[in-house]
């Protein structure tokens, strides 16, 4: 008899295995046919099989939104926001869920490839275009004609990511700019008008060298100025110095002059430091948890718009003063964000109630609310521009900087071309490779993977 | 709090299953003589070269067909069907226990479930022990599965709910550190309290003359 049961349950073990393997072949071709847009039916059709549709007709909906505010004031915020919505639409229900910043893209990312995304996503503005690409998310132009809705309260660098082909593919939500932080305090130590903030990169390196304090035993007591610090970028010097790092038609431009002046320009700024002396600045700076500009480690400083609102949090006694970054040829800073996307799910009546959800969330009036929360810069014009934020001469020069303002551009051969450039300035700054050669390395480098991307496409 | 009980549940599910599931499958490998038995071996261990991140879109897209997603199943069922690593560390240990045992145990008339279950599972607890503490790490620190399988905040478990205190600009490190210290005890406990089997261990597998 026991040696029955031992044999059924092996048999039963192996049938499981057997059909594990089969169906485990079956999602992975669903799942293909739900990103390529040419087999959507198909698609559709498979997915809707595996979740509980809400009957079709005038009844209630109910649709998942997800966002990265998972902890703090943003998520009671988020959670306030949506009650109220609910209760202007009686008939939607939204399930939300907030998942920290640096966890969200992996979950978000994994359920969109299975099919099971949320109807309704926070996501970044910068890699839109691969999903509208892909047909992972919608398209909102039919919503935008029917509702009339105008596009054109919010930031136009904004919106100008939102498009692909001639369609817009979601709505911003909030956006970040940099700008220069100076110490008016510091300035005062070292006899500079403090109302006079360095315009050019000349004057920049000049200040930065007499704001420099210096202690007995010749370590950074208080730094001047330091490209290595905050979040200024090679290519947005190289931007406003006239410099690219892509041409308009994808292809890299690395060598530019322009770029390599810009470069030049970090590392004569940055050798007056040395290695050794920034690397001790360094340790004793990030040990402190916040910018080195609110302990007043560093004088001047290129930062998010976010330093402002730390600013007021933890050192609201500090003396300072805001200005556009210093240029040689035009004026350029750069920006990233989030935006809202209806994920494609094959689903009509979710996706009306998500466009109903993402029009409340990027309405002037919710945006206000969420910038008095968060204190970030929120993309809906008629909020960020609201004269009772623009009493406040910080803000009104924060914004302002958002006409000057560029993101990144996405690059499908080499999406992290960025995060690598950041390392050809590290080792230019820190290692002593010689900036001609490393940018020249570093186009090479682009020309290589855009021509693999060629190949394999 | 709620993602205490979630993931007391999910560890005690996993831990139960991976005892059974790979001492079981282990017994196999190690004591009964079945065709393409060092091949399918060679096969299993094959599966532990298989970076987790490899398999986790389509393990994701199969549970999801299956309409698992948001539930415990895809955290806990798998280790129903053992797992490489634990069927091969079984099988190693089961190696070393004498033929003589089980023979005797043939002549007076067992089945091979009832030598697995009444002698080698007694025998083994040492290696259980480890089994239990690897899979009952792993199941408790585990992040990328509830991650992934998890949409509903009431559903999840402590490793997800320790991440939420880092945010983008910044992190609340005095709760997060004192909340990992609580989250981290568990374990502590659980590895001193089974650490007296390791040393039993030695001395168990003697037969007795």
């Amino acid at each position: 008899m026991k040696r029955k049961i031992w044999s059924v349950l092996t048999a039963v073990i192996l049938i499981l295995t057997l059909l594990a393997g089969c169906s485990g072949g079956a999602g992975e071709d669903t799942g293909n046919t739900a990103q390529s847009p040419a087999t959507n039916d198909s698609g559709s059709g498979q997915t809707n099989n595996g979740d509980a549709q809400p009957e079709p007709g005038n009844d209630p909906v109910t649709i998942s939104f997800w966002h990265i505010h998972s902890d703090g004031d943003m998520k009671d915020t988020m959670t306030e926001l949506l009650a109220d919505f609910m209760k202007q639409h009686p008939d939607i229900t939204v399930n939300e869920l907030g998942i920290n910043f640096w966890d969200y893209w992996t979950k978000l990312s994994t359920a969109m490839a299975g099919g099971s995304g949320p109807d309704l996503a926070m996501n970044d503005t910068s890699t839109l275009q691969t999903r509208a690409e892909s047909g992972a998310i919608l398209n909102l132009n039919e919503f935008i004609q029917r509702d009339s809705f105008n596009t054109e309260d919010f930031f136009p660098v904004l919106i100008d990511k939102m498009k692909y082909n001639d369609g817009i593919y979601g709505l911003p939500s909030d956006t970040d700019v940099r700008v220069l932080y100076y110490n008016k305090t510091a300035f005062r130590e070292a006899n500079l008008d403090p109302e006079k903030p360095p315009a050019n990169w000349d004057e920049l390196a000049e200040y930065a060298e007499k704001l420099t304090v210096l202690n007995d035993s010749n370590l950074i007591e208080r730094i001047g100025f330091s490209p290595a610090l905050g979040n200024i970028h090679l290519w947005m010097l190289a931007w406003a110095n006239g410099g690219d790092f892509w041409d308009d038609e994808g292809k890299p431009t690395y060598d530019r002059p322009e770029n390599l002046e810009a470069l030049q320009w970090m590392k004569t700024v940055q050798d007056k430091y040395g290695v050794k002396a920034m690397s001790a600045f360094n340790s004793q700076a990030s040990a402190l948890q916040h910018s080195p500009f609110i302990a007043g480690k560093a004088a001047m400083i290129v930062d998010v718009n976010n330093l402002y609102t730390d600013i007021k949090k933890y050192a609201p006694d500090l003396d300072f003063g805001v200005a556009p970054i210093p240029y040689t040829k035009q004026p350029a800073t750069w920006s990233a964000g989030f935006d809202y996307e209806i994920v494609n799910n094959h689903d009509d009546k979710r996706a009306a109630a998500a466009w109903e959800l993402l029009k409340y969330l990027t309405s002037p009036e919710v945006q206000k609310k969420i910038h008095q929360v968060s204190g970030s810069l929120v993309s809906n014009m008629k909020a960020a521009k609201a004269p009772e934020f623009m009493a406040d001469p910080v803000w009104e020069m924060i914004v302002g900087q958002m006409e000057h303002s560029r993101f990144i551009e996405y690059i499908p051969a080499s999406p992290s071309w960025h995060a690598e450039l950041d390392q050809v300035v590290q080792s230019v700054l820190n290692s002593g490779v010689d900036p001609q050669k490393a940018l020249q390395d570093a186009q090479k480098n682009a020309e290589t993977k855009l021509k693999n991307y060629v190949q394999t496409k | 709090m709620r993602y205490t009980v979630n993931t007391v549940w999910i560890t005690l599910l996993s831990v139960i299953g991976a005892l059974l599931s790979s001492s079981f499958i282990a017994y196999a490998f190690a004591k009964l003589k079945w065709p393409g038995r060092n091949i399918w071996f060679v096969v299993l261990l094959g599966t532990m070269m298989l970076p987790p991140q490899v398999t986790m879109i389509p393990l994701f897209l199969f549970f999801k067909q299956l309409g698992w997603i948001d539930t415990y199943l895809p955290l806990t069922v798998p280790y129903f069907f053992g797992s490489a690593f634990y069927i091969f560390l079984m099988r190693q240990f089961f190696m070393t226990i004498p033929k003589e045992l089980s023979e005797a145990a043939k002549i007076d008339g067992s089945t091979e479930f009832y030598i697995w279950w009444r002698i080698f599972i007694p025998l083994s607890k040492p290696a259980l022990a480890t089994l239990a503490i690897f899979t009952f790490m792993m199941a408790w620190n585990d992040f990328l599965g509830p991650l992934i399988y998890l949409n509903d905040p009431d559903q999840f478990t402590l490793a997800l709910g320790l991440r939420s205190f880092q945010q983008q600009y910044g992190t609340r490190w005095n709760v997060m550190m004192a909340a990992s210290l609580i989250v981290m005890l568990p374990t502590l406990v659980m590895f001193f309290s089974f650490q007296k089997y390791f040393i039993e261990g030695v001395t168990l597998t003697g037969v007795k003359g």
